[in-house]
């Protein structure tokens, strides 16, 4: 079990700063969702946390130690990421690509041993061993986005970090994903930390919300002490009811 | 791609194997064929006898005194382009990368047509300058494209400018001195007449090890294809390897182009027909590309030797001649991505 924290962190591009200052524990075992309009600085955080986007201030403190400390593989053995969008060859397999994931645990002459039944154990988990021969670009999307997800678990690593996973797939494959992703978190006690747009997925799938705007977090915790009537129309500008649902644990967002 | 993709099934890697298999016999053919053809003609079987027995006959003196030196160069020359070609075009995942675009064709041949032009009792520099010259080059591209790390396709651009300024420069020696610029054609059209075992030596050991090398580095080049993003959270070092990766195929071509001259097409169209038949996963490709490569170079100058004899036409025009449709014809055949 390992923390994921940033510190006062400053994240941005080239010379431009798109966050001043953030500080976010991702707790072990924890379902983290970053909430926020377009730009406000959700994906730049994340990066940064994944140490994928070189920070411009601050710390990111992984377990005991800065994440700068860290070699890649070691890196890459407690935390995978997955961004939006990724990209792969068009004729690569399903099998083929969770295979990746080992690349940690593999080096230029060494073979790893263990790399069949942890690739098939990751493709049962995500639901995606049956279309283990299949291509790549053959599958929907969602599909597809559970075949990535396949990869990272294929990684072995503690903690998840995920660009807007189910942006772009339609309802019931951002349930599969996001499910899956919950599936990761209880059974395996995986941190899973995303950026995601829809309000009530936050509510219904998060332990902790961290809402941004303009480069600020504004505010952080439980989803029902956080994700208020007027936290939303502050962050998003968006008037609206958060209503009970019958049969429903929590209060689900309805705009006007 | 090659795939029988209607079911979605791709092609399993015992069809993939089978078809590199198909390459490797072709590779073979053509350094056979490259034995037996030119100017007194060898059949195949005793080509083999030749090459393996020493009865001090005559067949055994053609092959190794004018053939086989020949044969094994061109085989090498195509072999390291097309791994060059190969590696490029895995870390740029830009299907316009190739030697020629890490400035290895125009940094050589800067230097080449310098020597050639300016200093023409000079020419046994030719070779140690041009690969000097595409080295240098590269990393200048490298630097040129560096902005708190180097984007793929920042490289491709300032590959290309910077490839179009030395040709300026080597096309104004051209303007200076067009008394001297017959010396430069063999250079830089590139062909094997005139290659001895001296020249097979100067490629041989960048050859090999460059070869051994992109051989380990195959499963890191299929990581790569997956987006420098996604690559570095696999914990590659991205930055790190894409620089050796590239002196490693600067390495490659420039070891070619300074035996050989500016055969550099061979590096694009080399992988890519490989890329057509068996697909994109590097342990396949490499083999596949390595193979083809050398048996393009091998089988282009067999043409150029034979069909006009006893005139040769330089391998480097064979290749743009023949290469070119047969790869337009591949390239609307199978659905490239």
């Amino acid at each position: 079990m390992i923390k994921l924290q940033a510190i006062n962190l400053k994240c941005g591009y080239e010379n431009k700063t798109v966050i001043e200052s953030a500080s976010l524990t991702a707790e072990p075992g924890e379902f983290i969702t970053l909430l926020g309009p377009n730009g406000s600085g959700k994906s730049t955080l994340l990066k940064t946390m994944a140490g994928v986007l070189k920070r411009q201030g601050g710390s990111v403190i992984l377990g005991e130690k800065d994440l700068k400390e860290y070699k890649p593989q070691q890196k890459a053995r407690l935390i995978s990421n997955l961004p939006q969008n990724p990209k792969a060859p068009a004729d690569v397999t399903v099998e083929q690509l969770v295979s990746y994931g080992r690349t940690p645990y593999t080096g230029i002459f060494q073979k790893d041993i263990e790399s069949a039944a942890i690739r098939e154990w990751a493709m049962a988990e995500t639901g995606v061993l049956k279309f283990k021969d299949r291509l790549l670009k053959t599958l929907s999307g969602g599909e597809r986005q559970r075949v990535w997800i396949s990869m990272c678990l294929c990684q072995k690593t503690k903690i998840i970090l995920l660009d807007e996973p189910t942006t772009s797939l339609d309802i019931k494959h951002q349930e599969e994903v996001l499910k899956t992703l919950e599936k990761l978190k209880k059974e395996h006690g995986i941190t899973v930390m995303c950026v995601l747009h829809d309000i009530n997925h936050a509510i219904k799938y998060s332990d902790r919300v961290a809402m941004l705007k303009k480069g600020k977090i504004l505010y952080s915790g439980h989803p029902e002490e956080v994700i208020t009537e007027e936290s939303i129309m502050d962050v998003f500008g968006v008037e609206g009811n958060l209503t009970e649902i019958p049969g429903k644990k929590r209060k689900y967002f309805i705009p006007d | 791609m090659v795939d029988s993709s209607a079911h979605g099934i791709s092609t399993g890697l015992s069809g993939k194997r089978f078809r590199l298999f198909l390459i490797a016999i072709f590779f073979v053919i053509s350094m056979i064929l490259s034995i037996s053809l030119g100017a007194v003609d060898i059949s195949p079987s005793n080509v083999i006898r030749g090459l393996f027995i020493n009865d001090g006959s005559k067949v055994r003196q053609i092959i190794f005194n004018v053939r086989l030196h020949r044969t094994l160069t061109a085989a090498m020359v195509g072999a390291c382009l097309a791994l060059s070609g190969t590696i490029l075009q895995g870390i740029m995942r830009n299907p316009l990368a190739g030697p020629g675009i890490i400035g290895v064709s125009s940094g050589a041949g800067l230097m080449a047509v310098i020597i050639l032009i300016l200093y023409p009792e000079r020419t046994y520099l030719v070779p140690v300058f041009s690969f000097t010259g595409a080295l240098l080059t590269t990393f200048l591209i490298y630097l040129l494209s560096w902005k708190g790390g180097v984007d793929p396709l920042r490289m491709v651009l300032s590959g290309i400018a910077v490839s179009s300024l030395l040709n300026a420069g080597m096309q104004s020696l051209f303007i200076l001195f067009p008394s001297r610029v017959q010396n430069t054609i063999g250079f830089t059209v590139g062909g094997l007449q005139g290659t001895g075992w001296k020249n097979f030596y100067m490629i041989l050991p960048y050859a090999v090890v460059g070869i051994l090398l992109t051989f380990f580095f195959r499963r890191i080049l299929n990581v790569l294809s997956l987006g420098d993003e996604v690559a570095g959270s696999l914990g590659i070092n991205v930055e790190l390897i894409r620089i050796i990766l590239i002196t490693l195929s600067s390495v490659l071509a420039g070891a070619a182009v300074s035996t050989v001259g500016l055969l550099s097409f061979v590096g694009l169209i080399g992988p890519h027909l490989a890329r057509l038949i068996v697909g994109s996963d590097h342990k396949i490709l490499v083999p596949s590309a390595m193979f083809l490569g050398g048996g393009l170079v091998m089988a282009a100058d067999i043409i150029g030797r034979t069909i006009f004899r006893p005139m040769e036409i330089p391998v480097g025009i064979i290749m743009s001649l023949l290469g070119v449709p047969f790869f337009f014809y591949l390239l609307r055949q199978k659905k490239v991505a």
